[in-house]
């Protein structure tokens, strides 16, 4: 496109006028959107669905290993019963068995880990709120974090994996593989941001590798496009903590934010029109 | 068809072109009548590789840059023989009545 405008332009032409400019940015929108709701826009919209499941298995991963890390260290003072560490456990792997059979292709069995893991954490709050009627510190505070951002990501995970075939699809989407180390390091920063305030040596650590990773990532437009869509659930995620909005809003806002934002953007070397392809001789 | 399109599929009816040689080729068919513009003809270029009707043929690197080759599909070539007779007729249509009914009016 460049070259074409380079070879149409005037001699001492330094940049398009405003009618060709016009034209771009009008041009630019009827691809983006052509492709979101044109001829093959149930493959996009499967595509974004297959990334909000990954991205949402990823942020309960990491939940969970925030969760059994600090169960671990005690860092709060506040020690769950023992008859609760089998949940936490369960909210960390799950999700990490998930991602993983997704990563293998293996559809059903990576459905079931997403529907045990709505199980289990259903489960938990009921026991919550069974237990403890009473509010107090500790055990409860972690229940509030079970609100609908939480019931929510592993259900759009549940039921894409549960109705789509070729969960692989999703990563492959996503990006290749050196940047999952930033999808996890951005991931990472965002959910531990709570630690912030304390600059503890898990938030640094995560913040550094978001750095250097972010940094390899702006150098490709898949990894620019990765950041945008990681970003989203991120910021998302940091609103919720710091309980700018409602955890409801923010939730559905931010998948379907997530999901539009994949659908609009294809990554490059996406399949467009399979279809068609097939039939080229 | 749209006739951007339409002229699209002409300039690419003949062999394999890039982004620029289709803006001059669209000028020149349509004795500079129609002029594309850069955005328009990326968009239309994009949703006809999506309706199977164009293809990719091969890309080249000039001074420093991509020059991707667009070619016509056998999908694309059957579109374009379909709308270029349909066309044809209604202007062999248009062209009769005038003769007829614009000679027998004022003669």
């Amino acid at each position: 496109m460049i070259g074409v405008l380079l070879a149409g332009a005037h001699p001492g032409q330094r940049h398009p006028g405003v009618r060709d400019t016009a034209d771009l940015a009008r041009g630019a929108l009827l691809i983006r959107f052509g492709r979101a709701f044109g001829p093959n826009r149930t493959a996009h919209w499967q595509r974004a669905l297959l990334i909000a499941a990954l991205i949402g298995l990823t942020m309960q991963g990491l939940q969970g290993m925030r969760w059994l890390t600090g169960l671990v260290t005690d860092r709060t003072g506040d020690i769950l019963p023992i008859a609760e560490w089998p949940f936490i456990v369960a909210s960390a792997l799950l999700p990490i068995g998930g991602l993983l059979l997704m990563g293998a292709g293996r559809r059903w069995p990576a459905a079931g880990l997403a529907w045990a893991l709505i199980a289990v954490e259903e489960t938990f709050v009921y026991l919550m709120v069974l237990e403890h009627s009473i509010p107090a510190p500790g055990p409860l505070a972690l229940a509030t974090y079970l609100t609908t951002w939480e019931k929510l990501v592993p259900l759009v995970a549940t039921v894409s994996l549960t109705l789509l075939r070729e969960p692989r699809r999703g990563l492959k989407s996503l990006g290749p593989a050196r940047l999952a180390l930033g999808f996890a390091g951005l991931l990472t920063a965002f959910i531990w941001v709570e630690e912030l305030a304390r600059f503890t040596p898990a938030f640094l650590a995560g913040l550094a590798v978001f750095a250097v990773t972010a940094g390899l990532a702006l150098r490709s437009a898949t990894g620019r496009r990765l950041l945008i869509l990681l970003a989203l659930p991120s910021f998302a995620y940091m609103a919720l903590l710091l309980r700018y909005f409602d955890s409801g809003l923010v939730a559905v806002v931010g998948m379907v934010a997530l999901c539009a934002v994949t659908a609009v953007f294809p990554r490059q070397g996406d399949p467009r029109a399979p279809e068609a392809r097939r039939a080229e001789p | 068809m749209q006739e951007p399109t339409f002229l699209i599929l002409t300039a690419l009816a003949s062999g394999p072109q890039h982004g620029y040689a289709i803006i001059t080729e669209v000028t020149g068919i349509s004795a500079g009548r129609v002029k594309l513009r850069a955005g328009t003809l990326y968009a239309a270029l994009d949703r006809l590789q999506t309706e199977g009707l164009i293809a990719e043929d091969r890309e080249e690197i000039v001074d420093g840059r991509v020059r991707r080759y667009y070619r016509l599909t056998g999908e694309g070539a059957t579109r374009l023989a379909t709308e270029a007779e349909r066309l044809r007729r209604n202007a062999a249509e248009a062209v009769a009545r005038l003769r007829t009914g614009y000679a027998g009016g004022t003669a």
